[in-house]
């Protein structure tokens, strides 16, 4: 009963902490995001501000009919506006995000992404948003340093610099990250975790033979109260069974659990939770062994770090050839794979970020407007 | 953190950057001007940042600026370029005779070749502050061996692994101490042989050969690390003691018996039952102490001594004892090469039922260290 009710905590710990409302949370009273489709072909901002992305925030309006060349805001007001651009056949959302920072500067951040892919689309508008608001509220390279702080989307920050006298910075270009969720890390974490000890429990079938001699409870119900009440139990498996195998398979957990961006408490949790797996379903037939859970789990996790960090170290330190990548992928095989998930299912997208001299711009919209 | 009117701030990972920013302001006809001077991973640059004076018309207002729009921007500028490391590594190769009489000397076709790898993730080591807070994982030592099958076929693993602690560090870069102490959780095996046909505790290796096996998990670790940089030249101490549970050790009473006597083995054994393995589980107290004087002239001399303490889970009247005592003299062919020789003598005294037992052995190591 009381290592059900630990899984449970440990379950809970795990799946805790989802995605805030970043709307809800940065937006003051003195900040109003307006929304803004420049082609009726492509109303994209209005249907998300329809189906309740922007999360049904007062502070954020659609208005369809704003003057699209007028880019002087009022004070802490933002505008994101969004342009159709056609890339071949390829139909691609621009969207041009403007606000005033403290510093009086007027800053607009622009990026595109492909309109069918909404994910992307979606996760960007998040983001940049945030990144705006922020930039409203404190500086741009405030926002750019908590930002990457907080999130790790940044990938790449280049400073560009207004050529009169090289010491001022007139934008950012930026790499951003799309990320995933914690949802989908959690999913993805769990599928790859049970999809290794169905392979463990598949070799475990394969070998019955030298495996049933430990067998105790079969597959009845009048077997499952016996196998719950028995407990843990010391087991009689082989020394190498109970050390190296069970060690590497904690590790192997707790890799998977770091690959997916845990921490190092949440993936020894990761790591008790597949030895509790391995344990209960796996073994079914056999009392559930404790030296095999403490080894897997704390085990696994000493390991798996220790071999995590050799793995970091050779990508750094060894040349980035053929055999520092084999080694990488042997001391984590699992890092390596599922950033080769990543880059399958995520892109990067690519954002600038210009400073405009208010001077500068009131002389360009006098000239439009003449 | 502010240290000598200067702000500090650390964030420890696996890459980083040193920073040292200098900061003046001067004043001229309505606008300020800041000079950012930045030491970027020993690079030296500056930059002027000139800002109006109504926007920043109060002192509050100037030091937020200036810390969050100045500063940042003037870091930002210098790029993504090296970064500083935290790791150091030694790679090792050599080889190693073990015997339990004096013929342990190298000699043609006998011993084994072995390879070694230590890894030490250490990112607060150039932080040079009075006292830095360490925690979870910010200090990793791992090390590993393994060597080829003909006489006893060795491996061997080792990871001390920081929970939370403290490092002090006083003096300059080139000229100081430090000392680093806190809570560990450590994981240690040491085994002849992978596999299991060359184990088993009817093998012929108990006959022929001392042998102990163990898998160790430290669950209370407390560890000590002290250094003194003199230059080149490190003098360093390490303590260590702990207590953890283990799969293992084996029992010098239980080698070699015949299938009669397997019956009468004590009940702490659970692995005589069925695979028949020479071990027990065990409460374990481990102690490691070793002292080190690095590049003395051109000479590394290192002695250290470890003891285990192994008492079994399932209670009966029996412990096992392993002590090691060794000593090294290294000689440095070139800055990270080193050339050393290591003795090592190996102690075990089993007892059970208030019998005992004592085996002992020695081992001469010969090898190569490439520092990384």
């Amino acid at each position: 009963m009381k290592l059900r009710f630990i899984f449970i905590l440990v379950t809970v710990f795990l799946i805790a902490g989802t995605d805030g409302n970043i709307f809800a949370e940065e937006l003051t009273d003195l900040s109003k995001l307006i929304l803004n489709d420049c082609d009726a072909g492509m109303p994209v901002l209005k249907k998300l501000f329809d189906s309740g992305f922007f999360a049904g925030n007062k502070l954020i309006e659609y208005n369809p009919t704003i003057d699209k060349n007028n880019n002087i805001l009022k004070e802490k007001d933002l505008i994101l506006i969004s342009r159709q651009k056609k890339i071949g056949k390829d139909e691609h959302a621009l969207f041009n995000l403007n606000l005033v920072d403290p510093l009086k500067q007027n800053i607009i951040i622009e990026w595109e992404i492909p309109t069918g892919d909404t994910f992307r689309l979606n996760k960007s508008l998040k983001s940049m948003t945030g990144f705006a608001l922020n930039a409203n509220k404190y500086t741009v390279p405030d926002a750019l340093v908590s930002t990457a702080e907080l999130s790790n989307d940044i990938r790449e920050i280049s400073a560009v610099y207004k050529e009169e006298d090289g010491a001022v910075v007139g934008g950012y270009n930026l790499k951003v990250h799309t990320g995933f969720s914690q949802t989908h890390r959690f999913f993805r974490t769990l599928g790859e975790l049970t999809f290794l000890t169905g392979l463990g429990v598949a070799n475990y079938w394969i070998n019955k033979d030298a495996n049933m001699e430990d067998w105790r409870y079969r597959y009845t119900w009048d077997d499952v109260w016996p196998r719950i009440r028995d407990g843990w139990s010391y087991d009689t498996n082989a020394f190498r069974t109970n050390t190296l195998y069970h060690i590497y398979a904690g590790a192997i957990y707790y890799q998977i659990a770091r690959a997916n961006e845990y921490g190092i408490l949440a993936s020894t949790a990761w790591a008790f939770a597949g030895s509790f797996i391995w344990e209960y379903i796996g073994e079914w037939r056999e009392q559930t062994s404790a030296n095999d859970m403490v080894f897997t789990t704390i085990g696994g996790a000493l390991m798996g770090e220790a071999l995590r960090q050799s793995s970091i170290y050779v990508t750094q330190c060894m040349p980035n050839n053929v055999y520092g990548k084999i080694v990488s992928f042997i001391l984590d095989p699992m890092l390596v794979i599922n950033r080769a998930i990543d880059r399958a299912l995520d892109g990067d997208y690519r954002v600038t970020i210009v400073f405009v001299n208010p001077a500068a711009q009131a002389l360009i919209d006098k000239a439009k407007k003449n | 953190m502010i240290d000598n009117d200067q702000v500090k701030a650390f964030r420890l990972g696996s890459r980083y950057d040193e920073i040292i920013l200098v900061i003046e302001a001067d004043y001229y006809t309505g606008y300020y001007f800041f000079t950012v001077s930045i030491n970027k991973n020993g690079k030296q640059t500056s930059h002027v940042f000139n800002l109006r004076e109504e926007i920043v018309n109060d002192d509050n207002k100037l030091r937020d600026i200036t810390l969050s729009a100045v500063v940042p921007a003037a870091v930002l500028r210098e790029g993504i370029g090296d970064f500083r490391k935290a790791y150091t590594s030694i790679f090792s190769f050599g080889y190693s005779r073990t015997s339990d009489d004096r013929n342990f000397y190298p000699a043609y076709g006998k011993g084994n070749i072995h390879l070694a790898w230590q890894l030490v993730y250490d990112p607060s080591a150039r932080i040079l502050l009075p006292e830095t807070s360490l925690s979870l994982g910010d200090y990793l030592s791992f090390s590993a061996y393994l060597d080829s099958a003909d006489e006893i076929h060795e491996n061997f693993f080792n990871i001390d692994f920081l929970i939370f602690g403290k490092s002090k560090y006083t003096g300059a870069a080139d000229h100081g101490t430090r000392f680093i102490y806190g809570f560990f959780n450590g994981l240690e095996y040491f085994r002849p042989g992978f596999s299991d046909s060359t184990v088993k505790w009817d093998h012929e290796i108990y006959h022929t050969r001392p042998y102990i096996q163990y898998a160790i998990w430290r669950a209370l670790q407390w560890n000590m690390m002290f250094s003194r940089i003199d230059g080149s030249r490190i003098l360093s101490a390490e303590l260590m003691f702990g207590a953890g549970m283990g799969v293992g050790p084996s029992s010098l009473f239980y080698s070699g018996l015949t299938e009669e006597e397997e019956k009468n083995m004590s009940h702490a054994f659970r692995s005589i039952k069925y695979r028949k393995q020479n071990y027990y589980f065990s409460y374990t107290v481990p102690v490691r102490i070793s002292l080190c004087a690095d590049h003395v002239k051109d000479f590394r001399f290192e002695v250290g001594y470890n003891y285990y303490f192994f008492y079994p889970v399932l209670t009966d009247n029996l412990y096992d004892m392993l002590n090691i005592i060794k000593g090294s003299i290294g000689y440095y062919l070139s800055y990270d090469v080193l050339l050393s020789l290591q003795y090592e003598h190996w102690m075990i005294k089993s007892m059970l039922h208030n019998q005992h037992m004592y085996r002992h052995w020695n081992r001469l190591i010969i090898e190569f260290k490439n520092y990384f």
